[in-house]
């Protein structure tokens, strides 16, 4: 059987294991632990068959006549379930790792201990090793049976007690450290699950809430830390209040120890009477606490809500739309309360602007981004078939949405009702829930039988970075078996046999083939699983392939008895044909041909199992099926084959064409050249005896045209790089002169009128101090000569003299009658 | 994250601040001090940055120029002598948000402040530090300071001061994480603007040293540098500053600088027959401390008293046991 998917068997005492190992140089051996020690045998017989073995075949195969063996108590089981079913114990894929991060892939336990032994044991030491690592992989399982709590490293310290348990010897201490240095390099950590439906709620409802605390992180931070600055603002607010002033709080603020040694009714005396007291509004008080209370009571909803609840049954389908849409509503006002506190820690929150807005806010004007917050809506919908017909089509409507539901459902019957009739092997649209989900096209699709804990595990990541709805659909295995398989080979069954396939539909793909996929399946190129077994015949083993059809599937189930006879050797017509070939089409086509599958009895002695017509013909259907998944998957597509066939055709056309014209065009080229190369020679010979000079590479047609500018430049002899283009110099001269001035215009000043170098003032007051009418400030708070008219020469004079940086200029007296003016005009020499 | 679209989400109109919304009580300085000119040019920085003045806040420490916050019409902080540093870094580190300036005299930096000022550097946390520096304490009536000139008579050096003076920059230059210097004189007022501007819009620690006039202790002590534009050497840089126009005729004698360079910075640094104006050193790629540093969380003043009490308890004896 394809290792992919059934487990390898092993020995489940780990001292067994070591007897079993010690000794054995094969290290893959020893990894996959030993497969059961049960021989398969073909029965001895003489070989003789009688052709009525052949008509009573055929009778029953038609005809559904009895003969034959009845399959009910004979201990059967398809031969390929032999040694699975017959081991003593297994390694399979359970427990799975959840782990802890967010981008923590589940894997399960044995690929964990694998990945520690790695593939690359030579030595003695290293087998040892991995004896080591194998023994506290059984007995992490023994410890999980009765930890199921614990994480792997505690159940990893807990086995590491009973594998090696501490003792002085040297052996036992470098026995632990190996186990030491181990458990540092596992890849994983975190809750282990089994496989149950439960566990894989858990799962799906943890992986989800991980992710979508993910994304809520930053959220969630920041509408802590706003909390904590309104807090902030409101304990400012209450320092100012007389409530914080009374001697009472005072004491209770300072503390016992120096109680005594202060008067706190002075003391809030003295406060009361100091300083400004100013705090804000009631209503602007009113309304940071409620938003305080609203950033942290909506914030803890949230939370609860993403990591802590799912919905279950069908009453949980009903009120997944409402439980949404509160969602929204707390994000919304959550989203709210955020945006008040951010204004109001800025000092932006206008009354008059702010209230109506905000008083309107819901959840429309919640951004995209604050959509994907809102937090998965878990849903455990139980059995598909337990769901009436009308909660099924509430499930449909929920995918179809753009909701975050995440909806985990469980499969009882792959192909049937829970009537178990075979009729046609037509799945029923319970068992189709996956199928028709993934024809919404909105929601995330995943279907797979139990057994496959790491693809769910993965497509548990995937659903859930899916921000609309997700649906989980899984297989856990029929109850009726006819031999008594675990929980495991149940659902496994449904995989190999493609009963159940796994399929992958991600809505988030650029494309089909991105969105769609078969791939997880063991041999998808494959109509079906299949194994490669030995028989011992007589003595000796021998290989025999066998297909794990739905047949052998169906088999498995005792409400299809009817539908089997078994027969030994004494009836091994040779017009029995395995049932894969009988159904390649051309062998089905012979009427005498009847097929059978092998199946081997308790002590191991092969059987051959006739099916009835029926079985064939529900076969057929769930190959069609398997088919059909294969080709969206994009495994044997009929469309590609086709696509391909015809570029192949079109590709051989094209390229004899190419031939054809590439032949032509050079059997033109080659004649153009020949002709211009003998005018040429015949040109040079005649230039040369004229003994005229070549006129140069350059063709004789160009001479004397323009050439464009292209090619090397021509360098100048020096000087400045020659402008774009040209102008004339005065005018450059004009341009240059103002690039130089920046902004500084050039003003024309008359000497004879005071003025400032305003860029040039300190804004030292002296000016100003003298007369402020007179002198001003401008907009960059630096003097000018704001009314000349406004004081005396003697101002202006005195102004220039204080001034630090000597930038006032005084100019020409404007009235000639001021007195003293010959002095002052002396003054005002050295500020011309 | 929440509401990406709050600012969109109504429109409000901004407000538009001016000068005179970043003035407050009117300049208790003497008629002619320097200290005006700074104050100007910081007010006019807010305003070209608009600033909301409920953002920003000034740190000083004590002296006639840490009276600067009383004139700004925003947060201020008026501190202990020499403890503005550590002050603006208490304030920066829990309030990332702010812009925060911090006001020095030369006494207050340089002097009773040394140690703050030298590790402030090191810890580049994202301030502008102006340091006024009048080469005195105005204060305490004309006391000598570390950056008094040899000779200086004051009242506390009568027979004139008798060392070398601290150089600032060179200082400044030699510590270990120092991510951007420069030197302005108060009575270029555009170039000390061009400064303070590139100061703010450096992400670090910008520590600008300002030759401040004392007009009323030290009258004329820096006329030789106003008198004479030649002794003013401007450093010109496209990552600096640039003057042009009637100011670059005015001040003629300058140089290309550029201040990725600090070995060029600190020659620079260590002139002394010209004043060197500009930009020395600036260095985008030093990482500030309150990045390094930044409390993930905001902590009320409840979670705080909370977390004490937790470390109280674990040292506390229960008595009724
Ligand atoms: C701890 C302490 N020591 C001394 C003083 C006295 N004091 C007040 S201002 C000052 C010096 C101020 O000089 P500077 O910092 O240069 O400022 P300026 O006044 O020159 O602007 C001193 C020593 C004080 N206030 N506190
Ligand atoms: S005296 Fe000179 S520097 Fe002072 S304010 Fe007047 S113009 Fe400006
Ligand atoms: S004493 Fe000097 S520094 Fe102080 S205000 Fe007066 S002029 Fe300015
Ligand atoms: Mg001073």
């Amino acid at each position: 059987m394809s290792s992919t998917s059934l487990p390898s068997t092993s020995s489940p005492d780990p001292e067994a294991t070591l007897q079993s190992t010690t000794g054995e140089s094969d290290f893959q051996e020893s990894v996959d632990f030993y497969r059961s020690s049960a021989v398969l045998a073909y029965p001895e017989h003489d070989g003789k068959v009688s052709d009525k073995a052949a008509r009573d075949l055929l009778a029953f195969f038609r005809h559904g006549r009895e003969m034959g063996k009845r399959v009910e108590n004979a201990g059967l089981l398809p031969v390929s379930l032999y040694e699975y079913v017959n081991a003593s114990a297994r390694r399979g894929p359970y427990p799975l790792c959840i782990g802890e991060e967010a981008d923590d892939i589940p894997t399960p336990l044995t690929s964990i201990i694998d990945r520690l032994i790695g593939t690359d044991a030579q030595s003695d030491g290293d087998q040892e090793r991995v004896r080591l690592l194998l023994r506290m992989d059984a007995e992490i399982r023994q410890q999980f049976a009765d930890h199921a709590e614990l994480p792997l490293s505690k159940l990893w310290d807990l086995a590491t007690e009973v594998v090696a348990p501490p003792a002085d010897d040297a052996t036992s201490s470098s026995t632990r450290q190996t186990l030491t240095e181990a458990r540092s390099r596992l890849a994983v950590d975190g809750k282990l699950v089994g496989l149950s439906h439960e566990s894989l709620v858990h799962l799906v409802a943890t992986i989800n809430g991980r992710m979508w605390l993910q994304r809520f992180s930053e959220a969630q931070r920041e509408a802590e830390n706003l909390a904590l600055q309104i807090n902030d603002l409101l304990e400012v607010d209450f320092g100012a209040s007389e409530e914080s002033r009374t001697p009472d709080h005072l004491e209770a603020s300072v503390g016992k120890t120096f109680a005594s040694e202060l008067d706190f009714e002075a003391l809030s005396g003295i406060m009361s009477e100091s300083g400004r007291h100013h705090q804000m509004p009631e209503r602007r008080r009113r309304r940071l606490e409620s938003i305080r209370e609203d950033l942290d009571i909506l914030r803890k909803e949230l939370l609860a809500a993403g990591t802590d609840r799912i919905l279950e049954g069908s009453a949980g389908l009903e009120s997944a739309a409402d439980t949404v849409r509160q969602d929204m509503e707390t994000m919304a006002r959550l989203s709210k309360a955020a945006q008040v506190a951010r204004l109001e820690i800025a000092g932006r929150y206008r009354e008059e602007d702010h209230d109506s807005f905000f008083d309107g806010f819901g959840v429309e004007n919640l951004t995209d981004e604050e959509l994907e917050m809102c937090p998965p809506c878990l849903i455990d919908a139980g059995s598909t078939f337990d769901l009436s017909a009308s909660s099924r089509s509430l499930l449909m409507d929920l995918l179809a949405s753009r909701m975050p539901v995440k909806v985990v459902v469980q499969v009882n019957e792959p192909v049937s009702g829970s009537t178990g009739l075979f009729v046609d092997g037509i799945p029923s649209a319970a068992a189709q829930t996956a199928w028709q989900a993934t024809a919404l096209g909105s929601a995330y699709v995943f279907q797979s039988p139990a057994s496959e804990a790491e693809s769910i595990g993965r497509s548990a990541l995937s659903g859930a970075e899916h921000l609309g709805p997700s649906l989980w659909s899984v297989y856990a295995g029929a109850e009726s078996t006819i031999v008594p398989l675990d929980d495991y080979l149940r659902s496994a069954i449904a995989l190999e046999s493609r009963a159940f396939p796994v399929f992958e539909f991600n809505p988030g793909g650029r494309d089909w083939a991105e969105r769609f996929s078969v791939d997880r399946n063991p041999h998808p190129e494959d109509p079906w699983g299949c194994a490669d077994l030995e028989v011992d015949r007589d003595g000796e083993l021998v290989p025999l392939k066998v297909p794990f059809s739905f047949a052998d599937f169906l088999f498995c189930d005792s409400r299809c008895n009817d539908l089997f006879r078994w027969v030994g050797p004494e009836m091994w017509h040779e017009s029995m044909t395995p049932v894969d070939e009988y159904l390649q089409s051309d062998k089905s086509e012979e009427p005498a041909l009847v097929p059978f599958l092998w199946a081997a009895d308790e002590d191991g002695y092969l059987r051959r199992v006739v099916p009835s017509r029926k079985v064939v013909r529900t076969m057929r259907f769930a190959l069609e099926r398997w088919h059909t998944l294969q080709e969206l998957g994009g495994v044997n597509s009929s469309l590609a084959a086709r696509v391909l066939e015809e570029s192949r055709e079109r590709f051989e056309q094209e390229k004899q064409e190419a031939i054809a014209e590439i032949e032509s065009r050079y059997n033109a080229e080659l004649q153009k050249t020949t002709g211009e190369l003998a005018r040429g020679i015949v040109a040079n010979i005649a230039a040369g005896l004229l003994g005229l000079q070549a006129a140069g590479p350059q063709p004789a047609g160009l001479s004397g045209e323009v050439l464009p500018t292209s090619g090397p430049s021509v360098k100048e002899p020096s000087g400045p790089a020659a402008p774009a283009e040209p102008s004339p110099v005065g005018e450059s001269e004009t341009l240059g002169d103002t690039a130089s001035e920046g902004d500084d215009a050039v003003e024309t000043i008359s000497l004879d009128e005071p003025y400032i170098e305003t860029v040039r003032c300190t804004t030292c007051n002296e000016c100003t101090n003298i007369n402020s009418r007179l002198f001003a400030y401008d907009e960059n708070q630096q003097a000018f000569i704001k009314d000349a008219t406004a004081g005396t020469f003697r101002e202006l004079v005195m102004a220039a003299e204080k001034c630090p940086v000597r930038i006032i200029h005084p100019g020409k007296p404007l009235n000639p009658d001021e007195p003293d003016l010959d002095d002052l005009i002396e003054r005002a020499r050295p500020f011309l | 994250m929440f509401g990406l679209n709050t600012s969109l989400a109504i429109d409000i109109e901004e407000p538009q601040y001016n000068l005179t919304d970043y003035q407050s009580a009117v300049p208790r300085w003497c008629p002619g001090c320097g200290d005006n000119a700074i104050l100007t040019a910081v007010q006019r920085l807010c305003r070209d940055e608009q600033l909301p003045p409920e953002k920003t806040v000034f740190v000083s420490g004590i002296g006639c120029s840490s009276r600067f916050p009383h004139h700004m019409g925003t947060y201020g902080f008026h501190g202990l002598h020499g403890r503005a540093l550590p002050i603006a870094q208490g304030v920066k580190i829990r309030r990332p948000d702010l812009n925060v300036f911090v006001n020095m005299g030369d006494g207050d930096c340089c002097s009773i402040g040394t140690a703050h000022w030298i590790h402030a550097i090191r810890y580049n946390m994202n301030l502008v530090v102006l340091v006024h520096d009048n080469e005195i304490y105005g204060m305490t009536k004309k006391q000598a300071s570390p950056t008094s000139p040899k000779g200086l008579k004051t009242s506390t050096t009568p027979r004139g001061s008798y060392l070398e003076p601290l150089n600032i920059l060179s200082t400044t230059l030699g510590v270990g994480n120092v991510s951007f210097v420069a030197n302005a004189v108060e009575w270029i007022p555009d170039v000390l603007y061009q400064i303070i501007h590139a100061a703010f819009h450096h992400r670090g620690f910008s520590f600008v040293r300002i030759a401040q006039r004392c007009p009323h202790f030290m009258p004329n002590f820096f006329d030789c540098l106003i008198t004479d534009p030649k002794k003013i050497l401007l450093l010109n840089h496209e990552n600096g500053i640039r003057v042009n126009g009637k100011l670059g005729e005015t001040y003629s004698n300058s140089m290309e600088h550029d201040p990725s360079d600090i070995n060029r910075a600190r020659e620079i640094a260590a002139v002394s027959d010209v004043e060197p104006v500009g930009i020395l050193y600036r260095n985008d790629s030093r990482q500030c401390y309150e990045d390094l540093r930044r409390p993930r969380k905001s902590v009320s003043v409840g979670m705080r008293k909370e977390a004490i009490d937790r470390e109280f308890d674990k040292f506390a004896v229960n008595v009724l046991t």
